[in-house]
């Protein structure tokens, strides 16, 4: 399971559940909303994977993405503008169709003791949004249907992976029987992997990739734990290679994330196997 | 040195000319490269090109060497025109491993340089002698470092330790049949696993003198997923003897 290679006949899909109820309105320690953070994060996440993509022929097709936001609406396409008509696109498409490409000020070393403020161009496709309640079930239903319906048209492919934002208990029932099914869509190469990021602004210590449910805070952790997949070989070796502490029963689960681990998650969570 | 055999097998046999790994040969002068182009590169076939050319050229890699081949490749593009995402792809860099045989005929020695994970495998007849830069399948694990045409990439080209780590000489003098196999990573991979249950393959390596034999070995092995889908080089050298005799000479048909 987990071997299949990605290729342009045999693409994977990436598919992003966030959270945009009221409470992802709070302040970070970065003193940014949750969910400009949020938001910020998984635009430079497309941008990484495009410039992973791309050769100097132009961006190769390895992965279908799309983005489900939830919130004050229910479930809906995270995308807007050309991107808006369906879920998943292909990475071309992505490519060519961000919302605007801002330039942004990074500080970079000068190479002599010193920083510099170098100016990049900070292409965004997702806007923050922070309003109503958390419909997650709404979403993962959305997510399942999308993903059947893609398995069935790549059964060779590695399977699709979910990477999950959260702030807040779900208000619209139990998701985890919706999650346990999510995670029993197939390709050939193996289930669905659902990865959960719980982002918190508590100051409380964060929890990465536990093995167990045991020493988790409370029942919500431990919910968010079981909706969770276990990392499979090549993950487990690249966040070790990140210095996580993780072993074989590792799940992709973080709780009480902030700012630093917010970047990890999505960063070995997009790391699918290797692109040929 | 004489080159007995050279042969690829692209990983998308419907797109050959997507193979990133280059080969540049120059046996006359003692001299072969092989460069494996990483996938996600921005255009890491030139990339491989240019360090194999600068190889043979000049094998020695003094302070400049690296520099003048980045340089090359940086020439051939207007960033200026690129679109944000060609932009970003061209700065991330272009990556490539580099394996490079040198042939000491006076001194009966073989220099292999090799940075990344193609090897060159050591064979006396039939028989593994040695291999480098690596000796077992699960080096190939491990993340190695590579070639980039971005600089700040190259900090291991630095360390006091490159040498100890990147080359070594082989003598092959006392070789009654020396041979050595260079390859690409899918290949050595499967090589050095196969060696290690038991089942050495080297005499199935080294007897191949057909692209279309070394075809049919890959698509076998890879539709048993016994070895990993990539572009797959193989190149097979013998050297000459004091007395003037190259004792793998292919016969004349």
């Amino acid at each position: 399971m987990y071997t299949a290679e990605i290729s342009r006949s045999n693409p994977t899909a990436l598919l992003f559940l966030v959270d945009q109820s009221g409470s992802m309105e709070d302040k970070m320690s970065t003193g940014r909303s949750k969910a400009q953070q949020v938001a910020d994060v998984l635009n430079r996440t497309l941008a990484t994977l495009i410039t992973r993509c791309t050769k100097a022929e132009g961006t190769r097709n390895y992965f279908d993405i799309g983005v489900i936001g939830y919130g004050v609406n229910g479930e809906y396409n995270g995308f807007k503008g050309a991107l808006g008509s369906s879920i998943l696109h292909p990475i071309s498409s992505i490519e060519a169709s961000p919302i605007r490409i801002e330039e942004r000020q990074k500080k970079m070393d000068d190479g002599a003791g010193g920083i510099i403020e170098q100016s990049i161009k900070f292409p965004v496709w997702f806007e923050p949004q922070a309003n109503g309640g958390t419909p997650m079930c709404q979403a993962i239903t959305k997510a399942a249907e999308e993903l059947v319906a893609w398995c069935d048209s790549h059964p060779n492919s590695y399977p699709p992976t979910v990477l999950h934002i959260t702030d807040g208990e779900s208000t619209d029932g139990d998701p985890e029987e919706l999650a346990t099914q999510l995670r029993q869509i197939q390709t050939g190469d193996g289930p669905v992997l659902m990865f959960n990021l719980h982002v918190s602004t508590s100051g409380e210590p964060p929890v990465e990739f536990p093995a167990s449910e045991i020493g988790l805070p409370d029942a919500y952790a431990k919910l968010l734990f079981r909706m969770s997949s276990s990392l499979p070989d090549h993950l487990i070796r690249f966040a070790q290679e990140k210095g996580f502490k993780v072993g074989m029963e590792s799940r992709g689960f973080m709780f009480n994330a902030d700012n630093v681990q917010i970047v990890d998650f999505f960063d070995i969570g997009t790391r699918a196997s290797q692109l040929r | 040195m004489k080159v007995l055999f050279e042969g690829q097998v692209p990983k998308d046999l419907s797109f050959p000319h997507d193979n990133e790994d280059q080969i540049k040969l120059m046996p006359d002068l003692g001299r072969i490269a092989l460069s494996d182009g990483a996938s996600e590169s921005f255009d890491s076939k030139t990339w491989a090109r240019l360090l194999t050319v600068h190889f043979v050229r000049q094998p020695e890699l003094n302070g400049n060497w690296l520099p003048e081949v980045i340089k090359d490749y940086c020439d051939r593009f207007d960033q200026a025109q690129m679109p944000w995402s060609k932009q970003s792809a061209f700065n991330r860099g272009s990556f490539a491993t580099l394996l490079g045989i040198e042939h000491f005929s006076k001194l009966g020695t073989v220099d292999v340089l090799g940075v990344g994970d193609s090897i060159a495998v050591l064979l006396d007849g039939n028989d593994f002698v040695d291999s480098f830069p690596y000796t077992y399948a699960e080096e190939f694990q491990q993340r190695p470092d590579l070639f980039c045409t971005n600089e700040k990439l190259n900090y291991f080209l630095t360390s006091p330790d490159f040498f100890i780590q990147h080359l070594k000489t082989w003598p092959i003098r006392d070789k009654k049949d020396p041979v050595i196999l260079c390859m690409t990573d899918a290949l050595a991979e499967w090589a050095l696993r196969n060696a290690q249950e038991g089942h050495p393959m080297w005499q199935l390596l080294s007897g191949i003198n057909d692209v279309s034999e070394l075809e049919v070995l890959v698509l076998r092995e890879r539709q048993t997923r016994s070895m990993r889908i990539d572009d797959t080089t193989l190149v097979k050298l013998s050297f000459e003897m004091e007395d003037g005799n190259d004792r793998n000479e292919l016969p004349n048909p």
